[in-house]
């Protein structure tokens, strides 16, 4: 099952506007840049007990992970801002359990995206 | 927190030109991807974007672009949105601009905390950035509209201000007033208090015409009615006083009752100080200060007026200054404006003591201290109006005192000087009815005086001018004669009617004039009471009769009463009473000696004041005669009321007493009402020995007449008493 959803891409690529620069192209190199080292930040923090940054990061991600149409990571992300919001590290611990397999799922997709644009 | 920045793509580069032809926003986010999707739709819709990663940079970029329409990312890192709208908001510009906060829709405490912090909106996330510019538009439009209302509303409390006019709206039913920013101003009620009940703005009126502001709003509203009213109010303070001019007008329902009034309040301090100036320089003399020959003018018609309507009499002098031109020719014109300067201090300084100058002693006229004026005419003309006097003796007194008072001398540029006055006087409405003839007339009898030798006074006409000196002198002659023994008192006795002997004698005052020999009462008592001499005269007379009488006592001459004659002025103007116990403690008499005739015309008036007057005389513990019985006007129904002693028989009923039987009964009915009433019954002017016997047939107690004795000196009076030794003659059957 895809972590894509296409009508989420297909609604950035209708903000492409003629003349410019590949807007899908920019949000998805965007989305590859940042995504890993927040990822990484939400483990660490998850680790270490620093729950605010827990809850910045997955906030973030939150939101990024929508616009490339990454719903269920998003989805996820959401679960972990919220349980850092009420200071349950456990479940935080507990949702970060393969996350970073879960971003990389992601980040194939978005990187065999690409390649098929180019 | 460690530090996390979630792009490493900043998306702000530099920022295009400012296109003053497009709205503006500012984007912030930090997330770049959310900003790039953004800048495109907004960008096609005809917005120019700026872009921002976080509050810090949102406040700097908001400063140096100033721009229309702010959208605001909730959580940002080094600062987040909320506090970036607090400081955004605190400045001028971000004070209003339109702020859109983006937040996640499940965020109900964000969306909260967004609204207390001052944004406009919000939007959730996350964002349909293809809706994004219609309500971009829509809030920009929304701020055009608020703009414009803001700008109007500016110009309008700006117009307001500048014509320190405000508005107001009163809600009848509710009692509650609305009222723009100038009002607040003027009213100093603190700018953010825009509306209160109107008793909020009526308690600013000057207490004096608060009631009557208030009253003729209420009857608008009633009557549904415009209105103006000027009235003062106070500001901020007691010494903050505005002269304010309201107008207002109905708003009514479908059935014509008033549901509002709708007003203004101009301050119109200024534009009356500048009437006033306006019409100072028209009707005042820059000179002196005093009203000019405009003013004179006008008031001289109200007096005419008014002297018309209540038959007053008034008089206008015109006086010049004697030799003024010299004055000026030698000590040049700043002198002679101060000489004129000097001069009308002092007219009007003899102006305001001519109250007590013109009616002297306890004499007022009624309406003299607003009706006066002093105006100067011209050159060295001046024209004193006396707007009430009460005969032309009145006119010449304060013309005596003007020209005292000018012939004083002047300190001008050190130098002393001594001007005289010329006065001219016409009196209204002997000398014209007219402002025109009493102008003219005064003037005439200006130069009459100066023709006569300046320094003096002339009525315009001679029979006044002859009369007023007249009385004039006659009057300084009384004066003097009371003060210098120029009066005496002459005695006739009162004989008991059964054994002839004296039981009282009547004390009669005589004037020994030097020229004209002795005056008798009639012909110097009215000028007495017209010009209350009457006072200091009957203290004389109490005390000589006490004195006397005390006398003749201590001389084992006899205890007996003696009578004065008191005026109803003397009680009126005087001070009655303590004048009598002055002059029974002084010579240490009796009271029951000292009896006081009076007439009834003390009743004429008021008959509970002479009551009252008449116990209070009785609580001294004097004798009161009731004089000149049966002639006076007065009820009889009142005769058991008076605390009196005794009756008076006029001697008009006993004059025919002999020979007419109407009097005969007239007397008898007098002397039997008397004893009913246990009143002592006293018959004047007997001067034979039938009208002796009549009375003494109808029981009258006392007589006296020349029939016993003329009013005799002193001395005589006392042969008199000596001679009662013997056993009366003439009271015997004869």
């Amino acid at each position: 099952m895809s972590e894509l959803e296409q009508s989420a891409l297909d609604a950035v690529r209708a903000l492409q506007r003629p003349g410019s620069p590949d807007l899908l192209g920019r949000v998805l190199a965007i989305f590859i840049d940042d995504t890993p080292k927040a990822v990484e930040t939400i483990c660490e923090a998850c680790e270490s007990g620093d729950l605010d940054t827990v809850c910045f990061a997955s906030h973030a991600l939150k939101s990024s992970s929508v616009y490339v149409g990454a719903i269920q990571f998003s989805t996820r992300m959401a679960n972990i801002e919220s349980a850092a919001r009420e200071d349950n590290l456990m479940m935080c611990r507990e949702l970060v359990v393969g996350l970073k397999d879960h971003t990389q799922r992601v980040l194939d997709e978005i990187l065999a995206l690409q390649d098929r644009a180019a | 927190m460690k530090p996390f920045s979630p792009s490493s793509n900043k998306a702000v580069a530099s920022d295009p030109p400012r296109d003053h032809n497009r709205p503006m926003v500012l984007l912030v986010d930090d997330d770049v991807s959310s900003l790039i999707m953004a800048e495109g739709p907004l960008e096609d819709a005809g917005i120019q974007v700026v872009q921002a990663n976080d509050g810090v940079e949102a406040i700097a970029q908001f400063k140096k672009h100033q721009p229309d329409l702010v959208i605001m990312d909730a959580v940002m890192p080094n600062m987040d949105g909320f506090e970036a709208i607090a400081q955004i908001r605190q400045t001028e510009l971000g004070s209003h601009v339109p702020i859109l906060m983006t937040t996640g829709l499940d965020d109900l405490d964000s969306i909260t905390r967004a609204y207390d912090e001052g944004a406009t909106d919000f939007l959730t996330k996350p964002i349909n950035f293809f809706i994004l510019p219609y309500r971009v538009q829509y809030m920009l439009r929304s701020k055009d509209t608020a703009d414009e209302l803001r700008s109007s509303q500016s110009r309008l409390d700006n117009a307001q201000r500048i014509a320190r006019l405000g508005h107001w709206e009163w809600d009848i039913a509710s009692d509650t007033a609305t009222w723009s920013l100038e009002i607040a101003r003027m009213f100093g009620f603190d700018n953010r208090l825009l509306y209160g009940s109107m008793e909020s703005l009526f308690s600013k009126v000057d207490p004096s015409c608060r009631k009557e502001v208030r009253q003729n709003t209420e009857l608008a509203v009633e009557s549904a009615n415009s209105i103006t009213l000027e009235f003062d109010i106070f500001g901020r303070h007691e010494s903050d006083i505005r002269f304010v001019r309201l107008e207002a007008e109905p708003k009514l329902d479908s059935n014509g009752n008033c549901t509002h009034m709708l007003g203004t309040v101009q301050d119109i301090t200024e534009s009356a100080h500048a009437q006033k100036h306006i019409h100072d320089l028209a009707y005042y003399d820059l000179v002196t200060g005093l009203p000019n020959r405009a003013q004179l003018r006008e008031n001289l018609s109200q007096i005419l007026h008014w002297s018309e309507r209540q038959e007053n009499q008034f008089a206008l002098l015109f006086l010049d200054l004697d030799h003024f031109k010299q004055v000026n020719d030698s000590l040049g014109h700043d002198a002679g404006d101060e000489l004129l300067k000097q001069v009308s201090e002092r007219l009007a300084a003899v102006l305001r003591e001519s109250d007590t100058l013109s009616f002297p002693e306890g004499e007022h006229a009624d309406n003299s201290e607003s009706n006066d004026t002093v105006a100067r005419i011209g050159g060295d003309e001046f024209v004193v109006l006396l707007g009430c006097i009460n005969r032309p003796e009145d006119a010449a007194r304060v013309a005596e005192r003007i020209a005292e008072s000018v012939r004083e001398p002047y300190l001008l540029a050190d130098v002393e000087v001594t001007v005289t006055t010329t006065i001219g006087i016409s009196v209204y409405p002997e000398d014209g009815r007219d402002s025109e003839s009493l102008m003219k007339h005064a003037d005439v009898a200006m130069y009459h005086a100066k023709e006569n030798g300046r320094n003096g006074y002339q009525f315009y006409s001679t029979d006044i001018h002859e009369h007023a000196l007249s009385r004039f002198s006659m009057e300084r002659e009384l004066k003097h004669a009371i003060t210098e023994q120029g009066l005496t008192l002459l005695y006739q006795p009162k004989l008991d009617v059964l054994t002839g002997r004296t039981v009282g004698v009547e004390s009669l005052v005589r004037w020994n004039h030097p020229e004209r020999g002795e005056i008798a009462p009639a012909d110097f008592i009215p000028l007495a009471e017209e010009t209350g001499l009457i006072m200091p005269l009957g203290r004389w007379v109490l005390n000589e009769a006490a004195r006397q009488v005390q006398e003749w006592k201590t001389q084992g001459l006899g205890v007996f009463s003696i009578a004065v004659n008191c005026s109803p002025v003397q009680f009126t103007q005087g001070n009655m009473i303590r004048d009598i116990e002055d002059a029974i403690i002084n010579n240490n008499i009796d009271p029951n000696l000292l009896e006081i005739e009076l007439t009834e015309n003390l009743f004429l008036h008021n008959i509970e004041n002479g009551i009252e007057l008449l116990n209070n005389l009785k609580e001294l513990g004097v004798q009161i005669a009731l004089d000149g019985f049966g002639t006076g006007i007065s009820s009889l129904s009142y005769l058991k009321r008076l605390p009196v002693d005794k009756i008076k028989i006029d001697r008009t009923f006993v004059k025919e007493l002999h020979h007419d039987k109407g009097d005969e009964a007239i007397v008898s009915a007098i002397v039997t009402l008397g004893h009913r009433l246990n009143l002592s019954i006293v018959a004047e002017g007997i001067e034979n020995l039938e009208q002796l016997n009549i009375l003494r047939k109808l029981n009258c107690n006392e007589v006296q007449g020349y029939y016993f004795s003329y009013p005799l000196s002193h001395s005589d009076f006392t042969q008199w008493l000596e001679d009662q030794e013997d056993p009366p003659a003439k009271t015997g059957t004869g």
